[in-house]
């Protein structure tokens, strides 16, 4: 600094010392002693902040694949975590609750892409694919269950189909021409099953000649109402499992 | 930052070094530390502020908000640049901000009314030297604000170009040619004495 300058102002000792006073008591509360985590928060922190990214992308990839739709990368992500959750499930009827929370799910995947020529055929296909295995399950559990495990298998199809005849009527004036063969599909097979379903009511109150008041034994054929639509080339053709094995079963197709 | 920036530069001798380590110390809790700081830059910093306000009341106050920021701060201080660099640029902004809020600055022309002017400016410096007061002031008026911060800061306040680079947030480069530029106008706005002769 040059010897040549303005006079030094002078500080006053009050002021001074009246300053000094007041930063040091204002820096021993502000001022907190950080030694002891010092060693701590060094170690931690980048853990810490690679746990948070790490979280970030799981979440994120998570909330990719359950938005995802049939076409999309991750849905075979998707496709694969449902298909471990159904290998996981034990119980007969639990697992066809959960073909049909599928189901529901491809049915709204659908909707969602219903307008978009190069999603919805995928999702058209994919929802019928879901719809066979979901009523193929069906059938096996109501072949070889007890009454009581049928009655409430079939009490899931009813409540499924409910649901899908809504949703396919809706669908079936905006979704793409590539999509529509599909859609009109499912809605045919709804429309049989809902026959049958009333068919089989009628022919319970009347007493139906195959009908018996008695519960067929098990691995006999056991009345089934319609289940949900089946418009695959299975549900096309033979609507549920072989007419041979269902003898009280009307078949109105 | 640029590279060159003062505020930048590493810790040198002349107890930058003693700094760096009382400002460690006080950011890890310790009040002393801090208590040292101050007994060897509050000189500084009361000088900056009182050439900047002329009040001794608003200078005392000035110098009190700019210690109490640097001590919230200093948590987040880095040793390698100058801690005196450091208070300065709390100072520069405490007094932009008391300007804001209405307070009064003392121009920088009106820095030449100080009593002891001619005896802060450098003889060999004929430009400003040989002028009288008022010319000197209507000169200093005529240049950029900018031109007129370094003229005072250098010529009546005396600080290095080092120092004016940190206050006004420069590169000591530009420092010198803001400088040089600024002198050359007052050169061409003041008379010689030959020329008035």
């Amino acid at each position: 600094m040059s010897d040549r300058r303005l006079p030094e102002p002078h500080v006053r000792d009050e002021f001074r010392r009246e300053l000094r006073a007041r930063l040091v008591r204002e820096a021993a509360v502000t001022l907190t002693p950080r030694r002891e985590t010092a060693w701590t928060t060094r170690l931690f922190r980048p853990a810490f902040a690679i746990g948070l990214a790490a979280l970030a992308l799981v979440v994120s990839a998570g909330v990719a694949t359950a938005n995802s739709v049939p076409g999309d990368l991750a849905f075979s992500v998707k496709r694969a975590v449902e298909e471990a959750r159904v290998a996981l499930t034990f119980d007969d009827v639990e697992r066809v609750r959960l073909l049909a929370d599928i189901t529901n799910q491809r049915l709204g995947e659908l909707e969602r892409v219903a307008d978009r020529d190069d999603k919805s055929p995928a999702a058209s296909e994919a929802y019928v694919e879901a719809v066979t295995r979901f009523r193929s399950a069906v059938d096996t559990l109501q072949q070889t269950a007890p009454q009581a495990q049928s009655d409430e298998a079939q009490q899931v199809v009813d409540e499924s189909r409910d649901k899908h005849e809504i949703a396919l009527e809706n669908l079936k004036g905006r979704v793409s021409d590539k999509a529509k063969p599909n859609v009109e599909r499912a809605i045919e097979q709804e429309r049989k099953d809902t026959q049958n379903s009333k068919g089989k009511k009628g022919d319970q109150n009347g007493g139906g000649q195959n009908e018996s008041p008695i519960s067929p034994p098990r691995g006999a054929a056991t009345p089934r109402p319609a289940a949900t639509p089946r418009p695959t080339e299975r549900g096309a053709s033979t609507p549920r499992s072989t007419p041979s094995s269902r003898p009280n079963e009307t078949d109105h197709d | 930052m640029a590279p060159n920036d003062p505020l930048d530069q590493t810790v040198t001798p002349d107890g930058q070094e003693e700094d760096a380590a009382l400002a460690v110390r006080a950011s890890k809790g310790d009040p002393s530390a801090f208590g040292a700081l101050y007994d060897r830059h509050l000189s500084a910093v009361y000088r900056y502020v009182y050439y900047r306000v002329r009040d001794d009341a608003e200078a005392e106050d000035l110098t009190s908000e700019v210690f109490m920021k640097a001590l919230r701060a200093i948590p987040r201080y880095e040793p390698r640049q100058a801690f005196l660099a450091w208070l300065y640029r709390i100072a520069r902004n405490a007094v932009i901000d008391h300007v804001r809020r209405g307070g009064r600055q003392v121009s920088f022309e009106d820095a030449l009314l100080h009593p002891e002017v001619h005896n802060a400016i450098d003889p060999d410096l004929e430009v400003l030297a040989g002028s009288d007061k008022a010319t000197l002031r209507t000169a200093l008026g005529k240049l950029t604000p900018l031109q007129a911060e370094v003229i005072v800061l250098r010529f009546l306040e005396g600080y290095s170009t080092d120092e004016i680079a940190v206050l006004i947030g420069k590169r000591e480069g530009t420092v010198r040619g803001i400088q040089f530029r600024a002198l050359g106008a007052l050169r061409q706005l003041i008379p010689s004495r030959e020329a008035l002769g």
